[in-house]
């Protein structure tokens, strides 16, 4: 396989992180604007925590990950209530602010003879774990897509056992979920923790791939790109946001095809789907028929 | 500690702004109690519904069931407490099955996390609660299918369905036949009498006396929001307030205009 | 004291410009209850149309303002009807997404059409500042904040004294009884995005004139200032836009004087995050919470 190849599939992997995370938030409802903060708290926290600390990358990886989830359940606590429009851009609010604060942030050491770590605009260079342990870009590539099949199973067993349903419940209509006897607030603040979760690791996939991270990365157009996967893919089921990344990184970036007026094909593409199918592809709909055909005697 | 499926009811009262939907109510249901709630459209009973099921919090009042005092209480905390009840305007989950439609609400009170995996065996039993609560409202044949899809009656006879399987000890059925042909209408009072009545109190709103005549022993007329008479069906429907009440009001009925 | 003071009126003036941006976001929002991503973007097509007349014609102001208007009436007839008008009603969620594929579509185009990303913009004006005591003022300021003033008034007009006005009220308090009593809903909104684009490539000569440039990139921009301003001011709320606006102007000129440039839309949006998890309606919160009985009425 090529470099070419694989930093397609790598990218088409990383971005189903935030994809996955922003899609799992549509799913109870809510229109984040704001998941690309968690993939920059992600992509800072284990930088640092390898090249400043010296951890390695299996360590860095969970601390990503818990970060994300705190976060993700800190600015759940006070926005929760928040409804509908005043969410979306509480949660933009929240991310623009992550991304001014790293435009500022600066957090420099020694090591070994060189002085590392993010220094405000200029970003954060060298986040190098994974060249100084002599892992190859292919074999980093299947731990991008083995922690994505763990996010996938994860999202699979929600559907099959309760979880999943009680998400969709609280996004179809949450009064009517809270009579169920089921606590919304609660519910509503461990999905942003998953989704905060899911963010990050993504996040500190990316950073260690590509070793040079700057705020700019992280603004409000990586996130409603990560809205908008889920969207075109399809609300039904988990690889709707998957192929979401497929069709625009996948198959528009990559085949080189439309070089130059990609977005605008991409663009027409997205706004005709939605035409026809405004809850994406593979919606529940035909997620439903799908699901009866496999297993027609229940 | 009172026996299950008691309410009581004290100097409820709701505002809305400038808008007093309900004031100074008082309601006592025994246990195993079928009582009828009739009165014009805007007259209070949803939102008197509303306030007992948590949607939300009165304005003044008291609101206890089973002796424990559930005023303000989260609409989850209630629920959780065996209060069910189904919409005037029908609420389902549209995109989910008829079958899942009714597993929903089977989730109450069960910790977060514990969610995540649900067992062989737990499964099953799960199935067969809610197919059997499908068999008694007849839409066994159509678990499959996606909630949107049944026609009306349907629709109303699988919230009932999903009011049933959480078990309730009080029930709150708002409208059950809104909406129906006559036929539907009697099959309707038919499922409510053999499967929703025994064993625990109910509070019915409903246009339609006869059907409301024949579930309940009790009825209770509310008006702007005041509570104009209550007791035995006949001396209620001779009561001149009410027939006031509801005399120039009786071709708006018919128009379903969404309010209440 | 007087820093404060000259902060204040710098960012009351160019504050001016972003309630223009807001109250568009709010007219489109309040016909449609859909939020049109795309709005910054279509303005950015205008005043590329004014560039573009600007330098092949060295046309004056007026034909440059006139170029940006109808350059972002098009754009936004373009978004309204693939976005908007097209999509099914009760997907909002669509509509915006899809608004949000446009604006790619309007950015990438754009950036092929004038590959050198910054361009010259006709100054508003080049006489030198006026001084009133120790204050001063850019003359480009006072001019924004003027016609913003005079776009205000104009709009309060069309609101208020006319029928198109009154059918957008309607329509926006509440559809349903709009579309009984006979308003054609579709056309109502059509001209309401319109009145937005005109009103937004207002706000857009005044920017690009004050910065005398312009990049793609200033679809991004004007997005970001008109959002925040109207949900500051409260969601759906004329005067809430406005004095969004203001506040936005005010709160990013102080933070940039008194803790530095990178402060600045820190700042901002921290004001906001706190106002929506504090006061979730804004400014003018209660009257726009009130209209959105989107609950109630599910109930």
């Amino acid at each position: 396989m090529d470099d070419f190849t694989i930093s397609v599939i790598s990218n088409i992997g990383l971005f189903s992180f935030v994809a996955l995370s922003a899609y799992l938030l549509l799913l109870t409802g809510e229109i984040s604007f704001g998941q690309q903060a968690y993939f920059a708290l992600g992509a800072y926290g284990a930088g640092i925590a390898t090249v400043m600390w010296g951890w390695p990358l299996a360590i860095a990886v969970v601390w990503a990950v818990a970060i994300g989830m705190a976060a993700g359940a800190l600015v759940a606590l006070p926005t929760v209530r928040l409804r509908g429009l005043y969410y979306s851009i509480a949660t933009l609010a929240f991310a623009e602010m992550v991304r001014n604060a790293f435009l500022i942030f600066r957090y420099r050491r020694e090591v070994d003879g060189f002085e590392v770590g993010p220094a405000g605009a200029e970003g954060f260079r060298d986040i190098r774990y994974i060249y100084e342990t002599g892992i190859s870009s292919f074999e980093y590539m299947l731990l991008i897509y083995a922690l994505l099949a763990g996010v996938m199973l994860l999202f699979l067993l929600m559907e099959t056992a309760r979880l999943g349903a009680v998400f969709r419940m609280i996004g179809d209509d949450p009064v009517l979920a809270e009579m169920q006897g089921i606590d919304v607030t609660r519910y509503k603040v461990l999905a942003a923790a998953i989704a905060g979760g899911i963010a990050a690791l993504g996040g500190c996939l990316y950073a260690h791939m590509v070793t040079y991270v700057e705020p700019a990365i992280f603004n409000v157009m990586l996130g409603v790109h990560a809205l908008a996967y889920g969207l075109i893919g399809g609300l039904g089921t988990a690889f709707g946001p998957i192929l979401g990344v497929i069709i625009d990184i996948g198959v528009l970036e990559s085949t080189r095809a439309f070089s130059g007026y990609r977005m605008i094909v991409f663009g027409g593409l997205v706004a005709v789907i939605l035409i026809v199918r405004p809850r994406g592809l593979l919606d529940e709909t035909l997620v439903h028929r799908v699901r009866l055909w496999l297993r027609p005697a229940r | 500690m009172a026996s299950p499926g008691t309410l009581r009811i004290e100097g409820l009262t709701k505002r809305f702004q400038a808008l007093t939907a309900l004031e100074d109510v008082d309601l006592a249901l025994e246990s195993g109690e079928a009582l009828g709630l009739i009165g014009p459209n805007g007259s209070g009973k949803t939102t008197l519904f509303n306030l007992i099921s948590g949607v939300y919090p009165p304005s003044a009042g008291r609101i206890s069931f089973n002796g424990n005092d559930i005023t303000g209480d989260p609409a989850h905390r209630i629920s959780r407490r065996s209060i069910g009840r189904t919409f005037q305007n029908l609420r389902l989950f549209p995109r989910m099955t008829v079958y899942e439609n009714v597993r929903a609400a089977r989730h109450a009170g069960a910790p977060a996390l514990s969610q995540l995996w649900v067992g062989r065996a737990a499964r099953r039993v799960e199935r067969d609660a809610v197919m059997d609560r499908l068999a008694e409202v007849g839409l066994a044949d159509r678990a499959e299918d996606l909630a949107a899809e049944l026609p009306l009656a349907g629709q109303r006879r699988l919230e009932l369905a999903r009011a049933l399987a959480a078990k309730p000890t009080l029930l709150l059925l708002d409208e059950p036949a809104g909406g129906m042909t006559p036929a539907e209408t009697d099959h309707m009072a038919e499922i409510i009498a053999t499967h929703a009545m025994p064993g625990r109190s109910v509070i019915v709103v409903e246009h339609k006396l006869d059907m409301l005549s024949r579930l309940c022993n009790r009825l209770c007329v509310l008006n702007f929001g005041r509570k104009i008479a209550e007791g035995t069906a006949d001396a209620v429907l001779r009561n001149p307030d009410v027939l006031e009440a509801y005399l120039g009001t009786e071709d708006e009925q018919d128009r379903h205009a969404p309010v209440d | 004291m007087l820093d404060f003071v000259q902060n204040l009126i710098d960012g009351l003036m160019v504050g001016s410009s972003y309630a223009l941006l807001a109250l568009g976001f709010t007219l489109i929002f309040g016909a449609m209850r859909r939020l049109n991503l795309s709005y910054g973007p279509s303005i950015m097509v205008g005043v590329f149309a004014g560039t573009l007349v600007h330098m092949q014609y060295s046309a004056g102001l007026i034909a440059v303002a006139a170029a940006t208007m109808i350059g972002s009436a098009i754009a936004t007839v373009y978004v309204e009807r693939l976005c908007f008008a097209a999509v099914r009603s009760g997907a909002a969620v669509a509509s915006m997404v899809s608004s949000f594929a446009v604006w790619m579509q309007i950015e990438e185009a754009v950036t092929l059409a004038f590959p050198r990303r910054t361009y010259a913009f006709p100054a508003l004006s080049d006489a030198p500042p006026i001084y009133v005591g120790e204050l001063f003022f850019r003359i480009e300021y006072v001019v924004m904040a003027i016609v913003a003033a005079l776009v205000m008034l104009v709009l309060y007009a069309i609101l208020n004294r006319t029928r198109f006005g009154l059918q957008l009220r309607a329509v926006s308090q509440n559809p349903v009884a709009a579309r009984y009593s006979g308003i054609n809903i579709p056309a109502v909104t059509l001209q309401a995005f319109l009145l937005a684009a005109v009103i937004g490539a207002i706000a857009g000569f005044l920017i690009a004139g004050t910065d005398q440039q312009i990049t793609p990139r200033f679809g991004l921009w004007a997005t970001i200032k008109g959002l925040i301003a109207m949900m500051l001011g409260g969601l759906g709320s004329i005067p809430g836009a406005i004095l969004g606006g203001l506040l936005l102007g005010v709160v990013e000129a102080q933070s940039q004087w008194y803790l530095g440039t990178e402060y600045r839309d820190l700042m901002a949006y921290l004001v906001l995050f706190a106002f929506l998890v504090l006061r979730p309606g804004g400014l003018m919160g209660t009257v726009a919470v009130t209209q959105d009985r989107e609950a109630a009425r599910r109930l």
